[in-house]
């Protein structure tokens, strides 16, 4: 197998979704080639980077009462964003703010917007910004909940086809998902990643 | 027929069968109580906007509950769910391109971002790839961020997705490798610009 055609499989190969004999052919040319091992550990690092990404708080819990509003509601919330409830003084408020906000930002946009894009950023928003660009931080190990997808991650390294959590060989990638569902609950700390073997 | 009376009729469990009622209205409350906050997330990473996320995981939520009588239920819910999020997405960025926003700076603050824990360098660091990685993925076209998304984030696999997403497995090995190759390059260009 040669590198263009590793190159089209590797992220199959990562997520497990190839057949066996491709599987083994991929992992054979990795195991030989540094170029497309590099780019197997870019990929996996991303994989890694998005399923560590937490779950973040809604701002209100389901409430069981937003399934009866009625559709001119619904898509009143849609379009205006200004309806949070059903109570009419809450909506009141939020629009009585909306507007007196927009009053006030026309005003001042209109007397210093034109001005403000001239000005230097301050040290603290300069070293803001340059932290926006600063490369993504790879952990040298990462502690994932068993459903994440690092479970499945883990299963491609070179450790081989092993729970991480048990360590019962899983040779074949149905088996996964599964056998993961037994060690729901739990989490496991990967090490060794790319990060931590350079 | 007037309205008042054409709502009376639409709104009745016994002339619509869009309206559940006693344990399938409690067991379709449960699902939702149970994925909400997951389908919450998706509709985060999709749309990159926690207003947008809050409208469109409620709109979805009413959707499922009108359709839920097409609900079969040997197959997961969350995929089902995860669906009309998806399509109800696209149905909106057809509809009004122009309010799309493509760039979570115009979150106000920090302080909507997941909560990482207590220790301030890590929740600092943590935000900042977070930032970062969503700002990525808010770059991509909405198949590949979808895509990439359902697998990397919510660990579905390529034949859920195809499910989810309503298109060939094919397509969707094909999302994710250019989703990634893109991001891999919008992430290394950063990198590059810092250097030089």
């Amino acid at each position: 197998m040669d590198c263009t055609r590793t190159t089209e499989l590797i992220n199959a190969y990562l997520d497990r979704e190839l057949p066996g004999d491709e599987m083994l052919h991929v992992e054979r040319h990795l195991a030989a080639c540094a170029v497309c091992a590099g780019q197997r550990d870019q990929i996996l690092q991303i994989k890694q980077l998005l399923g560590s990404l937490r779950e973040p708080e809604p701002p209100c819990p389901f409430e069981p009462a937003q399934l009866d509003l009625p559709g001119a509601a619904l898509a009143a919330r849609r379009w205006t964003g200004l309806l949070q409830g059903l109570n009419p003084a809450h909506l009141f408020t939020r629009r009585a703010i909306a507007a007196g906000l927009a009053a006030i930002l026309l005003g001042a946009g209109l007397a210093y917007g034109g001005a403000r894009m001239a000005v230097e950023p301050s040290p603290l928003e300069s070293a803001m910004l340059d932290q926006m660009v600063v490369p993504v931080p790879l952990p040298a190990s990462i502690e994932l909940p068993v459903r994440a997808p690092g479970y499945l991650i883990d299963m491609s390294s070179d450790l081989g086809a092993r729970c991480p959590v048990c360590g019962q060989p899983l040779e074949q990638p149905a088996w996964a998902p599964p056998h993961r569902d037994r060690h729901a609950g739990r989490t496991v700390r990967f090490t060794g990643g790319p990060g931590a073997r350079r | 027929m007037n309205n008042t009376t054409q709502t009376a009729l639409e709104t009745s469990p016994a002339a619509n069968p869009r309206i559940l009622t006693g344990s399938d209205r409690r067991f379709f409350e449960d699902l939702c109580a149970q994925h909400y906050r997951q389908a919450y997330h998706i509709a985060y990473r999709i749309t990159g906007n926690r207003a947008r996320a809050e409208d469109l995981t409620q709109e979805a939520m009413v959707r499922a509950y009108q359709s839920f009588h097409r609900y079969r239920r040997d197959l997961p819910f969350a995929n089902w769910l995860y669906r009309i999020i998806v399509n109800l997405h696209i149905d909106d960025l057809r509809r009004r391109p122009k309010v799309w926003t493509e760039s979570v700076e115009d979150l106000p603050g920090l302080a909507e971002l997941p909560d990482y824990g207590s220790d301030p360098s890590d929740v600092v660091i943590s935000r900042q790839i977070d930032v970062r990685l969503q700002d990525a993925l808010n770059q991509l076209p909405k198949e590949f961020r979808t895509s990439v998304v359902l697998c990397d984030i919510q660990g579905l696999s390529y034949d859920e997705i195809a499910q989810v997403m309503d298109c060939s497995i094919g397509t969707v090995r094909s999302r994710i490798h250019r989703g990634r190759n893109q991001l891999r390059r919008i992430l290394g260009v950063a990198t590059e610009q810092k250097n030089s």
